[in-house]
């Protein structure tokens, strides 16, 4: 055991991650100074790709998949089901992921092997979301990008803040579902992704009083009473589109609801696309766009 | 009163080859073909995964580490997955794989029913209760436990089998005697009621909590670390060798009760020690695995179907086939559906079945 950690520090420093920092250079040795990445979570995949280091990643978690950037990579499993020896055959020198990732020592024994293990905070907030954006530029050397996708992100936020200083009459209801597998829809509460798209798009969730994702009950749906049900691309389709969802227990007693799907990863964590997801929303509760000068 | 006609020597850990009474149903030298098979499925285990480790850099590195200087060694990150990924994984699996069938075929014996396993007794659903219980109440442990955080549900899930068991064996020992079936029943009210516990439990739990407890309800050697393996060995070890060395006993319990106590076994004190071997046992081990279930029902039963009911050997027998058993089913699990993780459990039944059936459709002795 001795003589392998003596090895690992030896390789540690002889590897060009404990290089001094490098001032801003020529983009190709920055790139060169990042090892290969694994990254684990929609939010740092998309991050990742977006800050220019995609051709780094050799490997993404199955909930990484859904994004349209990632598709094609190698996977390393459920990201809280990863896989230490999977991973490792990679040959990644960093896992960057969010703090879902596990189970806890499959982490550690990817530290033993010599990955570096970086984990980023997934609360579902918009000031998370800029911290993790800033976290992955200034890991991976590309600072001015990190901030051009923060501005980008802080621009589309505002817009739909505009556009949602419009209010309505009364609030506009949004009952958010996802499918966690065949017949199991579940209602995203307090305290997710997807209730923050809700609040930043202007509208209010429709379910309340609880935190986390549970169970769609026939009951529960018809007392949310929903102006909009916002779900994942995959669970629309995997119900068979908006004539499958009118099928549901509850739904199907409940008159007059639009169906708006985004993407998938939208439902996981906020990304540098959620101001995008957010418009979709609102262009779904009929808001008129406004275009910001 | 002492029964003279019974030598109360311990026995020997080798076997003397004795003329079996049913010369059809004997094999004089199991030990060889089990050892054998545990030897190939722990060298397998560790060949075999993601990450490629080539034998000519495996002998190169061995021969460094004796002094000689080959040329050829291993790369950090594969000595790595070597020592501190896959070896403690074959260590932990070959641990409880022995416990586990041991501890199915005492209590086997004890009870005089090859259906039982060691989750009747209330062991597993306490053991699963305990571990629940720490998840969902994560956040108020964490701030206070700092380092030992990570022992948190294991340590909890075994304060949870040793508990329920004993509150089985309280509840079932009603005036003094201890009546099997009464201790039977009253196991499966404490796993109905440890079962009910979860799922109160789950409501309450959120999402994050609730994949951590199905990941763990599933069973699997990928926590495996130096560290779970020195935490567990001790109480999987001393459950082991108190198993062990009843085997005598059991045989005599297998005449009955009343029998067994006449040839000098103190029967009463007999099943309080087994039980509470195998509440250490089980216990310690559902709480470095999550529950594995079927090794220690069907490799005792196969076994006696195999080699009769004589527990000096079957106790022993059953310690070997069960790490077998464990360890290629968990080499199954790593591999067979890359980069996922098989649940372990699972493939310990897929492994085991056919066998068990081939074995059970052709032997024409009771069970």
């Amino acid at each position: 055991m001795m003589r392998v950690s003596w090895l690992l520090a030896g390789w540690l420093l002889a590897s060009p991650v404990f290089a001094a920092e490098p001032a801003t250079k020529a983009p190709a040795a920055l790139v060169d100074a990042v090892p290969k990445l694994v990254t684990v979570g929609p939010a740092i995949t998309e991050t990742v790709f977006a800050l220019g280091m995609g051709e780094k990643v050799v490997g993404v978690d199955d909930t990484s998949l859904a994004l349209s950037v990632a598709r094609g990579r190698p996977r390393v499993g459920y990201l809280r089901a990863l896989s230490s020896e999977s991973l490792l055959a990679l040959e990644a020198g960093w896992l960057l992921a969010t703090d879902e990732a596990g189970p806890p020592g499959v982490l550690e024994q990817l530290r033993t092997a010599g990955m570096e293990v970086v984990v980023l905070p997934n609360k579902p907030t918009v000031e998370e979301a800029r911290q993790r954006i800033r976290a992955l530029a200034t890991k991976l050397g590309r600072v001015s990008e990190g901030e051009a996708v923060v501005s980008s992100l802080e621009k589309d936020l505002k817009r739909a803040e505009a556009r949602a200083a419009v209010k309505p009459a009364k609030p506009t209801r949004v009952l958010a579902l996802y499918a966690r597998g065949a017949n199991a829809l579940m209602v995203a509460g307090a305290e997710t992704a997807t209730n923050e798209l809700i609040r930043l798009a202007g509208a209010v969730n429709a379910v309340s009083g609880y935190s986390g994702h549970k169970p769609l009950t026939a009951e529960a749906a018809v007392l949310a009473a929903p102006d909009i049900i916002l779900l994942p691309a995959s669970t629309l389709t995997a119900l068979g589109g908006e004539q499958g969802l009118r099928g549901v227990p509850g739904l199907s007693q409940v008159k007059g609801w639009k169906v708006v799907a985004i993407e998938d990863v939208h439902f996981m964590s906020l990304g540098p696309q959620l101001g995008k997801a957010v418009h979709l929303l609102q262009d779904g509760m009929g808001l008129p766009a406004r275009d910001e000068t | 009163m002492s029964a003279s006609g019974v030598a109360s020597t311990p026995v020997p850990a080798s076997f003397p080859t004795r003329e079996q009474a049913r010369p059809a149903r004997s094999r004089p030298r199991p030990w060889w073909v089990l050892g054998t098979a545990l030897v190939g499925a722990v060298v397998t285990s560790l060949a075999v995964g993601s990450v490629r480790v080539p034998l000519l850099g495996l002998a190169g590195s061995v021969l460094e580490g004796l002094g000689l200087e080959v040329g050829h060694r291993l790369e950090p990150m594969q000595e790595a997955v070597l020592l501190s990924i896959r070896m403690p994984r074959v260590v932990l699996g070959v641990l409880v794989g022995a416990v586990l069938a041991t501890c199915g075929a005492a209590l086997q014996a004890l009870f005089r029913n090859p259906l039982v396993e060691p989750g009747l007794l209330g062991t597993s659903s306490g053991a699963a209760l305990g571990a629940v219980t720490a998840i969902v109440l994560d956040v108020a442990l964490s701030s206070r436990l700092g380092p030992f955080r990570v022992m948190a549900v294991p340590g909890a899930a075994f304060i949870g089998a040793l508990g329920a068991t004993l509150l089985a064996q309280r509840i079932g020992s009603g005036g003094g005697r201890t009546e099997t079936a009464r201790i039977l029943l009253s196991g499966v009210a404490v796993s109905a009621g440890a079962a009910a516990g979860i799922g109160l439990l789950m409501q309450v739990a959120t999402d994050a909590q609730l994949r951590t407890i199905t990941f763990w309800t599933w069973g699997s050697l990928g926590g495996a670390s130096w560290s779970v393996v020195a935490a567990s060995a001790v109480p999987l070890l001393v459950a082991l060798w108190l198993l062990l060395r009843e085997a005598r006993s059991l045989n005599l319990l297998l005449l009955g009760e009343r029998e067994a106590w006449h040839l000098g076994v103190d029967v009463e004190r007999l099943k309080r020690r087994l039980i509470l071997a195998a509440a250490l046992g089980v216990g310690a081990a559902v709480s470095v695995t999550g529950i594995i279930g079927f090794v220690g029902l069907l490799v005792p039963a196969l076994l006696r179907l195999a080699l009769g009911p004589d527990h000096r050997r079957l106790m022993g027998a059953s310690a070997l086939l069960g790490s077998t058993l464990l360890v290629v089913a968990d080499t199954l699990s790593r591999t067979a559906a890359d980069p996922a993780e098989l649940p372990v459990g699972a493939l310990t039944s897929v492994l085991g079945v056919p066998v068990f059936v081939a074995l059970l459709s052709r032997s024409k002795g009771t069970v």
